[in-house]
């Protein structure tokens, strides 16, 4: 299932260590804990330049390679000051709200000796202002360096000295803080000597690899298409231990999900994340129950995301004067009545007990169960009984009596709002998943066989990816199409880039199914700028928006994956939370053989 | 000879321009565009995409785009910023001048050094193939057609063909479980060893820093994936080289030896075994064809980093650039592979004159 | 008059004794195919697998009263022999046994179907090539050979990518990527039949051309296309579990024996049947098929004496 990442945060996490550390066995010594060997099922990174990366395989080495400038607790998943490999000491916010002073540390240096300083941080940030090298996180700005708007909310960067940043936002809110981290810190004197301020060199620097860096692990060896290998930092000051327990990192190719798992329990992986049809048995075989696990709630949740409009006629939300655009309702999901009636129409605890093992956690609104604004009591009820009702009454009449044959449309909601001569249409949908995920097609069928036993034509197709999931997607001519949305830390329930008219653009946007209320804006707008920012007061105010999505329905929302982490008996050493079940590798000792 | 062998490679040009219309026509039919895949991201902007599709060359009728791929578009003027008029000279120097683009996938990186990375792989994996497919087969063959009907025969003929039949992934991903779960715990419940696996389990080599060791280091990690698809490899050659065989002992002028009074080894190696062979190379360039192509099968199982498991990769992200010059390269391949088997058959049948 | 004497009359009758009619090279081998016993188990197994899929309908809905789609999730994995699916259920809970039938129809039925469209071009195209040579045959040739250069897998690996097929559609790839192979084969016959006598004299007693390829050419060479659809079918099917494996070719949840086998990878510690009987069904089907294409060729082989 394709993870869409909103913010690449999941991996500061990585090198981010808590200052209380957890329980910590005695490692041999520095380079002796073995080589720690994780699998990579996504292809060679494109680039290990952290400006330009957008896909995990490239992240999850860079990750190693370069400091965060604020720090994400593995422990809470927020913010904090002083993390083992952030930059941050501490900030504070003036009066207005809108200047953000951030104090770095003055004990860190890049492993050539170079001090990590703010010049490091600004460089970054005007290389993606200059909107040269075409990175996605130029919308965390207000503007870019020639002044285009970006629709971020960050106005300038400065660098009064070595160890102070300070940022300027437009207006005071709760939530721009963590665009900050949205840029990645690089050695400034480096990248100055090997770019100038022409940026858009960078683009063709093919896998940039860095002759500098921060963190426990450094000197890249890349082998197409077989591994990328780092070895020790023993330089990295930031360690748990006093050293850097395992000798190397590597980054294995494994090319097919199936052999992965395998592999893991032949010895040849330090740690796998176990898919969810194996989940049981690492439970319950005798061999495989002495691996340690970890199981926890994901950071993400899948859903099948509903067209509101007529998908013959797709609209943007705004004009450009930021008129509303009215929207023509989907001729069959427009109505909410509908909508609500196929979420009684789904047994999602068959779905969740039969095709993922129970792994999976239900959710009925746009939040995780490990978020601070997460409300237990919503939650679908399955009743197909009253789904049916509901279709009766929002005008899709069962004319036979015959629950299986679709019902015909007399005086539903478009027919009656839009165009009359709709009325004797088959009550027709369709629902598309991505192509290539075995579990996202059974899911796809389970829907369609439960819409259609209380009266819909359903039709299911699993559809490629790059080639028509996504067109259909973005171009807002689906029906009902899943896919799931993995959320970076820390978690932040502000929801306008999916549910605000603004974000409703054919094309790019992420509201696809042109939702819209006034009063979720209203509500989500008040949380972001809430005076003081206070937890408590934003959190009511979030919770009862998602009351109203949770009643409107933009998203059939399914569940959280509840997720199993795996490593090799005798791992030492081995701490992980819910936010990172990788962030203590430098303290590792782990048995997994290099060499059969 | 050298007039035929230059003929041979002057007939392998209007397949090579066959080639890549042919390549071409595939992108073309394709739905969906590699802009959109670049791109879902919520920033990038409509004039964004628009700039980005012009750069890729999306935008224009299809002679023209096969027209610049093949001979480059530094003699033309591009619209770059789609506002309707001419403002910048392309940079693209088109195929012939071994110009493939840059990858959109890995920004940057040329498709042909991104192929010749793997193209080490890919050769050592299906010579050592051709090299156990042919020194076996041609054994089996041989033996089966000299002990022809009885046990032997039987035997081998039906193996190979089973060997044959099963799917080539399947038969891997077992045999990756035999050999590295399965057996090594089986051992050690016996007290043999402890458990690690037998046979590794996927990879060129093991994951050292320093790169990969010569093959003769390393031979472990060549055996499960050269066997698996030597499988069809041997079945095909033993069946042919026993029909050959057999074909030859029957022959008037091996009926010429015998009534001549040779025995029957000499029959049978010195003459039979000789002429058998001439009809075996033109197999040679055909297998060198489905190994190159069926490659990515055991690629994929066996993680083997070669250059069918990039084509998939550039399949599945829509990398046209990459998928372009694998085509073309792998054809390229091919041709000389069947240039190759003609020429080998030329020099061994005399029969042959130009 | 005397009577012929016994000796006589006996000899006579040794002479009528010695004088064996000839038979047709059909014949022969409708004669070497009975004594052929392996040849004749591979056939009668393909025809049972061939009637399976054929009333796969009926057996499954009339017979066992079950369905390849329907769902039943709380009852997965169900294993074999279980009360109501006698060979169990899938993941989603749905009947095995009816998933393999269907599956029969359709795994069988694109190899049929391919196998059979690509001889038909190969004939086709491989006549007109032989018959009327120059600029066409050299056309024909070019397109072959270029054809023949790409590595056929990553041919298709790219079509299917690309256009998704379904059952139809991916007979027709099959079949439009497979037919180069009879091409050569006809035309080579056909040039060599072209120039014999019954061919010359047809035309001088005015037969139209195509009378002369379709009527006189293709049957002589029809063993050798029997021999052909018998060993690409083996092929095809292979190639529509290699499909599967990638992750294109046909999709749930229509069922085939490819995608049913690689569906199940994921499942076989906890239900093998689901992987067993899959890939058992393709390795047998292919292997009676090639065995059959063996089997054929020797029976048809004239140089082989009995």
């Amino acid at each position: 299932m394709k993870k869409l990442q909103c913010i690449v945060l999941v991996l500061i996490a990585l090198v981010a260590l808590p200052i209380f550390a957890q329980e910590v066995d005695e490692a041999p010594g520095p380079g002796l804990g073995g080589v720690i060997l994780w699998d990579n099922t996504g292809g060679d990174p494109a680039t290990f330049n952290p400006l330009i990366s957008s896909d995990t395989s490239s992240s999850s080495v860079t990750g190693w390679l370069y400091p965060a400038i604020i720090g994400v607790s593995p422990e809470t998943g927020l913010e904090e000051p002083n993390l083992d490999g952030a930059m941050a000491e501490s900030w504070e916010y003036d009066e207005s709200g809108t200047v953000l002073t951030i104090n770095l540390r003055q004990d860190i240096a890049w492993n050539d000796g170079t001090p990590i300083t703010s010049a490091d941080y600004l460089w970054a940030v005007n290389a993606t202002r200059s909107g040269e090298i075409d990175s996605p996180r130029v919308s965390a700005f207000a503007t870019l360096a020639d002044g285009t708007p970006t629709g971020g909310n960050i106005v300038s960067v400065e660098a009064p000295d070595d160890y102070t940043v300070v940022v300027t936002f437009e207006e005071a809110d709760c939530i721009s803080f963590s665009d900050v981290n949205d840029v990645t810190p690089v050695p400034a004197h480096i990248f100055e000597e090997l770019y100038g301020d022409n940026y858009a060199a960078m683009l063709d620097d093919p896998r940039a690899i860095p002759t500098v860096s921060f963190g426990p692990f450094k000197d890249i060896e890349f082998a197409a298409g077989e591994r990328v290998s780092l070895i020790a930092d023993q330089s990295y000051p930031d360690t748990i231990l006093d050293f850097v327990s395992p000798s190397e990192w590597v980054y294995l190719s494994v090319a097919d999900e199936n052999v992965a798992t395998e592999r893991f329990i032949g010895g040849e992986l330090s740690i796998i994340g176990v898919p969810s049809t194996r989940q049981e048995e690492f439970r319950t075989d005798p061999i495989l129950k002495e691996f340690p696990r970890y199981e926890f709630t994901g950071n993400g949740f899948v859903f099948f995301a509903m067209n509101h409009a007529n998908p013959e006629n797709p609209q943007p939300g705004v004009d450009e004067e930021g008129n509303l655009i009215p929207q023509e309702p989907h001729p069959v999901l427009g109505d909410k009545l509908v909508r609500q009636a196929i979420s009684h129409a789904v047994d999602m605890d068959a779905l969740i007990e039969g095709i993922r093992d129970g792994n999976g956690f239900k959710v009925a609104t746009h939040t995780l169960p490990t978020s601070w604004v997460y409300n237990p009591e919503a939650q679908y009820v399955y009743d197909p009984e009253l789904a049916m009702e509901q279709l009766t009454e929002a005008g899709w009449i069962d004319h036979d009596n015959d629950p299986d044959t679709p019902r015909i449309c007399e005086d539903c909601l478009y027919a009656q709002q839009v165009d009359a001569d709709f009325n004797g249409s088959e009550l027709t949908l369709t629902l598309h998943v991505p192509a290539g995920g075995d579990i996202a097609s059974q899911m796809g069928l389970f829907f369609q066989a439960e819409m259609n036993k209380v009266g819909f034509n359903a039709e299911f197709e699993a559809i490629d990816w790059g080639s028509a999931f996504l067109p259909e997607l973005d171009g807002q001519t689906f029906d009902m199409n899943m896919l799931s949305w993995s959320l970076g830390l820390p978690i932040n329930p502000d929801i306008s880039s999916f549910y605000y008219p603004e974000s409703d653009i054919p094309g790019s946007g992420f509201n696809f199914g042109s939702y819209y209320n006034p009063e979720v804006v209203e509500l989500n707008e008040q949380a972001r700028v809430f005076p003081g920012c206070d937890v408590e007061g934003r959190a009511e105010l979030y919770r009862q928006v998602q009351d109203i999505l949770f009643d409107e329905m933009p998203y059939f929302y399914m569940y959280v994956a509840e997720s199993m982490t795996a490593v090799q008996p005798g791992t030492l050493n081995w701490n992980p939370t819910p936010f990172s079940r990788t962030y203590s590798t430098d303290a590792w000792v782990s048995p997994t053989v290099a060499q059969p | 000879m050298q007039k035929y062998i230059v003929r041979r490679f002057l007939q392998a040009i209007p397949t090579f321009f066959g080639i890549t219309i042919l390549s071409y026509f595939i992108m073309v039919i394709a739905p969906g565009d590699p802009v959109s895949i670049l791109s879902f991201n919520p920033s990038m902007k409509q004039e964004d995409k628009a700039r980005l599709a012009i750069q890729l060359g999306v935008n224009d009728p299809v002679p023209i785009q096969y027209l610049r791929w093949l001979i480059g578009d530094d003699w033309m003027m591009l619209d770059t910023n789609a506002d309707g008029e001419v403002d910048a000279q392309g940079d693209n120097y088109g195929i012939l001048r071994g110009d493939f683009g840059t990858s959109f996938k890995f920004r940057g990186s040329n498709p042909l050094v991104l192929i010749s990375e793997r193209l080490g792989a890919t050769f050592e994996l299906n010579v050592a193939v051709l090299l156990v497919g042919l020194t076996v087969g041609i054994v089996v063959g041989v033996l089966a057609a000299v002990y022809r009907g009885r046990l032997f025969d039987n035997m081998t003929r039906i193996i190979a063909v089973i060997g044959d039949s099963v799917p080539a992934f399947w038969l891997g991903l077992m045999a990756i479980v035999f050999f590295g779960i399965f057996l090594p715990r089986l051992l050690q419940a016996q007290g043999i060893g402890e458990g690690r696996p037998i046979l590794p389990m996927g990879g060129r080599c093991a994951p050292v820093r320093g790169g990969c060791p010569p093959v003769f280091l390393r031979m472990e990690y060549l055996l499960l994936p050269t066997f698996v698809s030597a499988l069809g490899v041997i079945a095909g050659f033993s069946r042919f080289m026993r029909a050959s065989m057999l074909e030859t002992i029957n022959s008037d002028y091996i009926r010429t030896a015998r009534a001549k009074g040779l025995t029957n080894n000499q029959i049978w190696f010195k003459h039979g075994l000789r002429n058998a062979f001439i009809p075996f190379t033109i197999f040679l360039g055909p297998t060198l064809v489905g190994l190159i192509g069926g490659s990515v099968i055991i690629e994929r199982v066996f993680s083997w980093p070669g250059v069918g498991l990039l084509l998939f990769e550039s399949v599945v992200s829509r990398d046209y650039p990459v998928i372009m010059a694998s085509v073309v390269i792998g054809s390229v391949l091919t041709i000389f592979g069947y240039i190759i088997s003609d020429i080998l058959y030329a020099v061994f049948d005399p029969r042959v004159r130009f | 008059m005397t009577k012929p004497s016994k000796s006589k009359i006996a000899k006579i009758e040794l002479q009528k004794d010695q004088f064996v009619p000839s038979l047709s090279m059909w014949q022969k081998a409708m004669i070497r195919i009975r004594h052929d016993k392996t040849t004749l188990i591979a056939m009668g197994i393909i025809l049972f697998f061939a009637i399976l899929a054929i009333f796969a309908p009926f057996i499954s809905n009339t017979i066992f009263q079950v369905d390849p789609i329907a769902q039943d999730l709380r009852n997965n994995y169900a294993p074999l022999f279980s009360e109501g699916h006698p060979l169990g259920t899938d993941e989603l809970g749905r009947d095995h046994l009816s998933r393999l039938l269907y599956g029969a129809q359709i795994s069988l039925g694109i190899a049929f179907a391919a196998a059979f469209l690509s001889i038909a071009i190969g004939i086709t195209v491989g006549v007109f090539a032989g018959f009327y040579g120059g600029i066409l045959d050299d056309l024909i040739i070019w397109f072959i050979t270029t054809l023949n250069s790409v590595p056929s897998l990553f041919l298709l690996i790219i079509i299917s990518a690309v256009l998704s097929p379904g059952p139809f559609s991916l007979v027709l790839v099959f079949g439009f990527l497979g037919w180069t192979g009879t091409t050569r084969l006809v035309r080579g016959e056909t040039y060599s039949i072209k120039e014999r006598d019954f061919a010359i004299a047809a035309t001088a007693m005015g037969a139209s051309d195509k009378r002369i390829m379709f009527v006189h050419i293709v049957p002589n060479i029809l063993s050798l296309l029997i021999i052909t659809l018998s060993q690409a079918m083996g092929g095809l099917i292979l190639a529509e579990s290699a499909l599967s494996f990638l992750g294109f070719g046909i999709k749930a949840p229509l069922p085939t024996w490819g995608n049913m086998l690689d569906g199940g990878l994921d499942y076989i510690r906890r239900a093998p049947h689901l992987v067993v009987l899959p890939g058992l069904l393709i390795t047998v089907t292919v292997l009676c098929l090639y065995i059959i294409g063996d089997g054929l060729r020797d029976a048809f082989d004239p140089k082989i004496a009995d």
